[in-house]
C-alpha cells in the first residue's frame, strides 16, 4: 500500500516517549503505508538517527535521556540533513521559533490533528526530494507555468496577473503541487502567524486566486479540502 | 465643583454625620455649662450685694437704738457729706424731726425687707443719666417707730449679668462652631483617607488583584481593619487565581481528548453527501472548541509572564501593512472594508510574533462585531514621544457602560452573544499590548468603536 500523495512509502524515525501519541503517530502512517520506526528514549534514538537512513524525523520535544532539541542539534552537527519536525506539548509561539532555531524544519504543538502532522511530514519529504532533484526556475502543473525568477505565471499560454500576496500563495501551493496543504501552514509561511485567526482570512486568498487561475478553464487545479486544508493538483 | 462635590459627599459619610453629632453634644454641653457657670456668678454677686446692705442696715439700727432716729439722719448726712465715694443710699424717717434721704425713691417706703425700686437717674450720683436705674433697697422699722432704709443701684450687677449672658451665649455658639469645623476636618481628613481606600478597592474591582490597601491610620482598629482587608484579598486573589488555574488546566487537558475526537471524525467513511457535511460540521465545531482553549491557554502564558518575548527595535508600520493586506480579502467577502493609513516609519521596541497577534485579534474583532458595509480602518501615527496605534469603524459601537468591561475575559456585549467568539480577543489584545508597557483605550465614536493603543516611541537615529 502506497500513499496516494507521496507515491511511495516514506521512511519515517519517530521519537516520542508518550506511548498515546506515539501510538497514535505509528498506526495513521503505518496505515498509508509508511514505515515507522518509533522509539522512547533521547539517547538511544540518537543513536538510531545517527546510524541510519530516514527519509523524515519527527522528535519529540521533551525526551527522557536527552532534549529533543539537543538531539537536532547533534544531528545538524553530525551533517546529518534530513528533515526534521519537532513535537511539542508547549505549543506556544516562542517554543516554535527556538525548534526552528536549532535545526528543525517545521515545528507543530500537541495536541495536533493526524492530518496536520500527515500534510507537514508530507511536504517536508517533498521538500526533501525537490532539493534534491534541482527543477531550475519554472514550475509547471498541466497547464499552469510558473516562472519563480520573474514572479510571472502563465495558464494556456495567457498571462495572468496576481497581487504579491497571490503570487506568494501559489507560489507555496505550487511548490507543494499534489499535497494537502493546512491552514495553518500557510499562515505561517505566507503571514508569518502562528495562530489561528478568527477570522477565516486563508479562505478568502484562496479564492480570490482560484477565480484568477481556474475560472474559465477546464480543469480546476485548486481544491478546498474542507476541514483540512487545499490542495493544487491537476488530477484531483 | 470639585470642592462642593467634596463638601456635598462629605455629608452623606458616615464619619461626618459622627462628627456633626458629636459636636453639637459638646455645643450643648458646652453651653449648658456656661449658663450654669453665669447663674453661679449672678447669684455669688447678688449675695454679695444682699449681705453688703444687711452690713449696713446692721450699723445704722445700731446707730438708731443708741442714740435715736433723728441723731441716725444726722450721723447719716454727715457720713454722705464727707465721703464722696459712698455708693449707698440712704433714707430714714425719724418719728419726730426732719427726713434724711440720700437719693433712694419715695416708693422705698412701702418696701419691707429687701426690694427694689426704680429712682431717677438726676437723684444718683453714678448711673447713665436720664435712664431711670435700678436699686436694691433694704428697709426696717426700729422700736422706736424710725423707719431706716439702706439701697445701692443694682446696675453693676445687671451689667454684670448682661456681660455675662453675652459671654455665654457667644462662648457656646463660638464653641459649637469650632466643633463643627472641627468635626468636618476630622470627617475631611478621615473621607481623604477612605478615598484613597476606595480608589484601590476600585483599582481590584478593575483586576488589579494584586494590589493592597493602603492603611488608613488613626489607631490600632484601623489597622486591624486594613490587616483583616488585605488577608481578605489575599485569599481572595489565590482563590481567584486556582479559579484561573482550574480554567486553564481544563483547557489543556481537555485539548487531547478533544484532538482525538476530532481526528476520529477525520477518519470516518462518510456514505453520503448528508454525512459529509456532517463530519464537516462537527469538525469545524470541534476547531472552534480547540481554537477557545488554545486562547485560553496562550492569554495564560501571556498573564504569567511566561511567554518568551524577543524585544527588539521594529517598524510597527510594515506590521500593520501587512496584516491589513492578509485581511482585505477576508473583510471584502463580508462586505467590509479594510484600510490602512499608515505614516511610516514607527519604530517601537516589540515582539513582532505578540504584535502579529494583536493585530489579528484587533482586526478579527472589527471585522466580527460590525455589520456588513463598516469601514475599518487601521492607522497608525507617531505623536509626540509616542507611536499610537488606532483601529476604528464606523459600526454599531458598544454600550457605554460596556466599555471598561469588554477586555476582560470572556465578557460579550448583549447582542454578540451569540455570534460566535472566543470573548478573549479584546483580553488577549490588552495583554499584549501590557506586555509591550503600552495602554490600550477604547471607546465610542458615534458611530463605531475606536481602539487605540499608544507605544512608546523609538528613535531611530541613536
Amino acid at each position: 500500500m502506497h500513499d496516494s500523495e507521496t507515491g511511495i512509502g516514506v521512511d519515517i524515525f519517530l521519537l516520542e516517549d508518550d506511548k498515546k501519541t506515539g501510538m497514535f503517530i505509528m498506526r495513521g502512517f503505518t496505515e498509508l503505508g509508511h514505515v515507522v520506526d518509533w522509539l522512547e528514549d533521547g539517547r538511544e534514538g540518537l543513536q538510531k538517527a545517527l546510524a541510519n537512513h530516514y527519509d523524515v524525523m519527527v522528535v519529540d520535544r521533551m525526551l527522557p535521556g536527552q532534549s529533543g532539541l539537543a538531539i537536532v542539534e547533534t544531528l545538524r552537527a553530525e551533517g546529518i540533513r534530513t528533515p526534521i519536525l519537532v513535537l511539542t506539548a508547549l505549543s506556544a509561539v516562542e517554543e516554535r521559533v527556538e525548534g526552528l532555531e536549532s535545526g528543525a524544519d517545521d515545528y507543530l504543538g500537541k495536541p495536533f490533528a493526524f492530518s496536520e502532522l500527515l500534510a507537514r511530514v508530507r511536504a517536508l519529504f517533498r521538500r526533501n526530494i525537490h532539493e534534491s532533484t534541482p527543477d531550475g526556475d519554472r514550475i509547471t502543473l498541466a497547464d499552469l507555468e510558473v516562472d519563480l525568477r520573474r514572479r510571472s505565471v502563465r495558464r494556456a499560454g495567457k498571462r495572468i496577473d496576481l497581487t504579491p500576496q497571490e503570487y506568494r500563495l501559489l507560489e507555496y501551493l505550487i511548490r507543494h503541487v499534489g499535497q494537502t496543504v493546512t491552514r495553518t501552514m500557510l499562515l505561517e509561511a505566507l503571514w508569518n502567524y502562528d495562530f489561528d485567526t478568527r477570522t477565516n482570512i486563508i479562505d478568502a486568498h484562496v479564492s480570490r486566486l482560484r477565480a484568477k487561475i481556474d475560472r474559465g478553464f477546464d480543469t480546476p487545479l485548486l481544491h478546498t479540502l474542507r476541514g483540512v486544508g487545499y490542495v493544487l493538483d491537476a488530477s484531483h | 465643583m470639585l470642592r462642593i462635590r467634596r463638601i456635598a459627599g462629605l455629608w452623606r459619610t458616615a464619619a461626618f454625620r459622627l462628627a456633626i453629632a458629636f459636636a453639637s453634644i459638646f455645643g450643648v454641653g458646652a453651653a449648658a455649662m456656661l449658663l450654669l457657670l453665669d447663674f453661679g456668678i449672678a447669684r455669688f454677686a447678688e449675695e454679695e450685694l444682699h449681705s453688703a446692705l444687711r452690713h449696713q442696715m446692721a450699723i445704722m439700727r445700731a446707730d438708731a437704738q443708741l442714740e435715736g432716729g433723728h441723731a441716725l439722719a444726722n450721723i447719716l448726712a454727715e457720713h454722705v457729706r464727707t465721703d464722696t465715694i459712698n455708693r449707698y443710699r440712704y433714707l430714714v424717717i425719724p418719728p419726730a424731726g426732719p427726713t434724711f434721704n440720700s437719693g433712694l425713691p419715695e416708693t422705698s417706703i412701702g418696701i419691707t425687707g429687701f426690694g427694689t425700686a426704680e429712682a431717677r437717674a438726676e437723684d444718683l450720683l453714678a448711673g447713665p443719666a436720664g435712664r431711670p436705674v435700678k436699686m436694691l433697697i433694704l428697709t426696717e422699722r426700729i422700736a422706736d417707730g424710725t423707719f431706716m432704709a439702706v439701697g445701692r443701684e443694682s446696675y453693676p450687677l445687671d451689667e454684670l449679668r448682661a456681660g455675662l449672658h453675652h459671654i455665654a451665649l457667644w462662648g457656646s455658639f463660638a464653641l459649637i462652631l469650632l466643633a463643627v469645623v472641627a468635626g468636618i476636618v476630622a470627617g475631611m481628613l478621615f473621607l481623604r483617607r477612605l478615598e484613597r481606600v476606595n480608589a484601590t478597592t476600585g483599582r481590584i474591582m478593575d483586576g488589579n488583584l494584586s494590589e493592597r490597601i493602603p492603611s488608613i491610620g488613626f489607631g490600632q482598629e484601623f489597622h486591624d481593619l486594613t490587616g483583616n482587608l488585605n488577608a481578605m484579598l489575599d485569599r481572595l486573589e489565590a482563590a481567584m487565581a486556582a479559579m484561573r488555574q482550574i480554567s486553564t488546566d481544563v483547557a489543556h487537558d481537555l485539548r487531547m481528548p478533544l484532538t482525538r475526537l476530532r481526528n476520529r471524525l477525520e477518519e470516518l467513511v462518510p456514505s453520503s453527501a448528508m454525512q459529509t457535511a456532517q463530519i464537516e460540521s462537527a469538525i469545524e465545531e470541534a476547531d472552534e472548541i480547540l481554537s477557545l482553549f488554545n486562547a485560553m491557554l496562550r492569554l495564560a502564558r501571556l498573564e504569567s509572564g511566561s511567554i518568551r518575548c524577543d524585544m527588539t527595535i521594529i517598524d510597527l508600520s510594515p506590521l500593520v501593512e501587512r496584516a491589513v493586506e492578509a485581511y482585505q480579502p477576508a473583510a471584502e467577502e463580508g462586505g467590509r472594508k479594510l484600510i490602512a493609513r499608515i505614516s511610516r516609519p514607527n519604530h517601537i521596541r516589540g515582539d513582532a510574533t505578540l504584535l502579529n497577534q494583536l493585530l489579528a485579534n484587533l482586526i478579527d474583532n472589527a471585522l466580527s462585531h460590525t455589520p456588513a458595509g463598516t469601514l475599518a480602518e487601521l492607522e497608525v501615527l507617531a505623536r509626540q514621544d509616542d507611536v499610537v496605534m488606532i483601529i476604528r469603524d464606523n459600526g454599531e459601537g458598544v454600550p457605554e457602560s460596556d466599555l471598561p468591561n469588554l477586555t476582560h475575559r470572556f465578557y460579550r456585549v448583549g447582542h454578540s452573544r451569540t455570534r460566535p467568539g472566543t470573548g478573549l480577543g479584546l483580553t488577549l489584545a490588552a495583554a499584549i499590548v501590557d506586555l509591550h508597557h503600552g495602554a490600550i483605550s477604547i471607546s465610542n465614536r458615534h458611530p463605531g468603536l475606536s481602539v487605540e493603543i499608544i507605544f512608546t516611541r523609538v528613535d531611530q537615529s541613536d
